[in-house]
């Protein structure tokens, strides 16, 4: 759905426009909370902060900028997640391992992140190459950490037959980037 | 050696790639998104504390529902400790014949008063009166601190405590009781060409069907990390319930399916039967999931056209495919012992598809030699 669309929705429904804003961005913005939170929060404190992000969003709808919703909402979406790192960090036994920082950009690190931004690009554009429901598979549980049975609920699929399936993806996934040497 | 994948670096995406990561997977099942709809829209109505100038907004939980919650435990606790007392003072029902180790079971959980001579009953016939009189009063003192002792869970446990010297003075009755309660003989490693079951000594095992997840497993359930099957023993077979599904694994049975190369399915002899002429396609399999390919399709007794090809078995929707992308055609002539006369080499690095399914065998080429697939039966040994 275009933004001008679901400006329509909003305008003609208040509670019609928030949901079809909410599916519209939602996976986007749980992408960047459980990105910023996976290391420090449960999947429940990432849905609370997804929740806060479109509170925000629905709030201040009217005063966001034609032409910007995608980008208010991504930002919206790191700001809050960031917060809510912070948050969560201050409440559980701080790390001294600076691999636990990783999520929190250092500006000297910039050139290490944008190789490994490069590499993430590669990897996703060979998950997708995977096809359905494979993609969502590896996605759901590399990424997500989701369990076999939440997955075969999303695809459709039992339990065993997740397992079995990702067993074959990882091998088929190995083969390919090890001839790229991006493992 | 090989690595998995480090899934880890996608922590680092950009948003672009973030993006595109959103579009392949939802983030949750229909249940979870829509109550972080329903909260987000909740918020957006409610009363909410903004910090100046940013955009994070902060909500704090009204102090009563503290107060409720702690109202709510005390009501909770109460209630559980009445209904314990309560049951407590049940007379349990007579045990029948069958009731074996599933009566053992709920008289021991519920009717803590008789549970233990109850048990040694079901188990067999004979008993001798030291067993009666000592689970009485065991069995009467814990139901006299039952109704002074709220501390539920120390309850349970103080009734199991004073179930177990029970069966060992009825050694006859401990074992059989023990064999319909826990069965013993359940530890070893099963197999069928699904997977394997391993079950330790000390309650620990694993499940192997294309990966090893470890899981324990007691008298009735295989718990894993994120699932818990039932079973039962039947001599040297244990059946499963995974998911609604049973399955079915023997000590010494066959090995599973991932053990063996799907090319080991596929090797073979198949035939294509074409009017006046036959074609003959040989499967040869060779390391892993590879399998070489020859078909021969006798134009006359002298001559024919031979197509080889070689690729790697993919698992297909229960189809194994391969696709190659080596495929040679030539056409040969033969001497009348058989040996080859000539050869003349049609194409080379040719590209198809190999279907198989059951017993057949479909050929889609890349070229144009023919109009539709060919279909061949593997012929039975």
């Amino acid at each position: 759905m275009t933004e001008q669309e679901l400006r329509s929705r909003m305008a003609h429904s208040r509670e019609d426009g928030c949901r079809a804003v909410f599916e519209e961005y939602a996976s986007y913005v749980y992408a960047i909370v459980w990105q910023k939170l996976s290391g420090v929060g449960t999947r429940e404190d990432a849905e609370e902060c997804v929740s806060d992000v479109f509170a925000n969003v629905f709030r201040q709808f009217d005063r966001i900028y034609e032409g910007s919703l995608r980008a208010y909402v991504g930002t919206a979406a790191r700001r809050t997640a960031i917060n809510a790192y912070y948050r969560l960090s201050a409440h559980s036994t701080l790390s001294l391992d600076e691999e636990d920082h990783t999520d929190i950009p250092d500006a000297a690190d910039i050139p290490a992140d944008y190789e490994k931004a490069a590499q993430a690009r590669e990897l996703l554009s060979r998950i997708r190459a995977l096809g359905e429901p494979d993609s969502t598979i590896v996605i759901a549980r590399f990424y997500y950490g989701k369990s076999s049975p939440e997955i075969g609920r999303m695809t459709g699929m039992s339990a065993p037959a997740v397992r079995m399936r990702l067993q074959r993806i990882l091998k088929k996934l190995k083969k390919e980037l090890e001839k790229e040497d991006l493992t | 050696m090989k690595r998995n994948p480090d899934f880890d670096v996608l922590r680092h995406a950009d948003d672009r790639t973030m993006e595109e990561l959103a579009d392949l997977c939802p983030p949750g099942d229909e249940k979870r998104m829509e109550k972080m709809f329903q909260d987000a829209l909740e918020k957006s109505r409610g009363d909410v504390e903004s910090e100046t100038g940013s955009s994070t907004e902060i909500s704090r939980r009204p102090q009563w529902t503290r107060v409720a919650m702690i109202a709510a435990c005390m009501v909770i606790c109460g209630t559980a400790a009445a209904g314990i007392g309560f049951f407590s003072q049940l007379t349990p029902p007579e045990p029948t014949a069958q009731s074996g180790a599933a009566a053992t079971d709920t008289t021991a959980a519920a009717v803590p008063t008789d549970a233990p001579s109850e048990t040694a009953v079901s188990a067999t016939a004979a008993h001798t009166a030291e067993a009666e009189a000592v689970p009485e009063t065991t069995a009467v003192q814990t139901a006299t601190d039952a109704p002074e002792n709220e501390n539920t869970p120390t309850m349970q446990t103080e009734i199991r405590t004073e179930m177990q010297p029970v069966q060992t003075t009825a050694p006859q009755e401990m074992t059989t009781a023990a064999e319909t309660a826990a069965p013993v003989n359940a530890e070893g490693v099963y197999s069928s060409r699904s997977g394997v079951i391993t079950l330790n000594a000390d309650g620990t095992g694993t499940i192997r069907l294309q990966d090893t997840v470890p899981i324990r497993w007691d008298d009735r359930m295989l718990t894993g990390e994120d699932f818990a099957y039932s079973y039962t023993v039947s001599g040297d077979t244990i059946t499963v319930d995974m998911d609604g599904m049973e399955r079915s694994f023997t000590k010494g049975g066959e090995m599973p399916q991932s053990d063996i190369p799907l090319a080991t399915y596929i090797a073979g002899t198949y035939y294509g039967n074409y009017p006046a002429e036959r074609a003959v396609m040989y499967v040869e399999a060779s390391q892993d999931d590879t399998v070489k390919i020859t078909v021969r399709w006798g134009s006359s007794a002298m001559s024919a056209v031979e197509w080889t090809m070689s690729g790697i078995c993919e698992e297909q929707g229960g189809s194994i495919v391969i696709s190659y992308q080596d495929g040679m055609c030539r056409e040969v002539e033969y001497h009348s012992d058989g040996t080859i006369a000539s050869e003349t080499t049609q194409y080379t690095q040719g590209t198809g598809t190999l279907t198989f399914k059951g017993t057949t065998a479909e050929w889609s080429t890349g070229s144009e030699e023919f109009d539709d697939a060919l279909v061949f039966e593997y012929a039975a040994e």
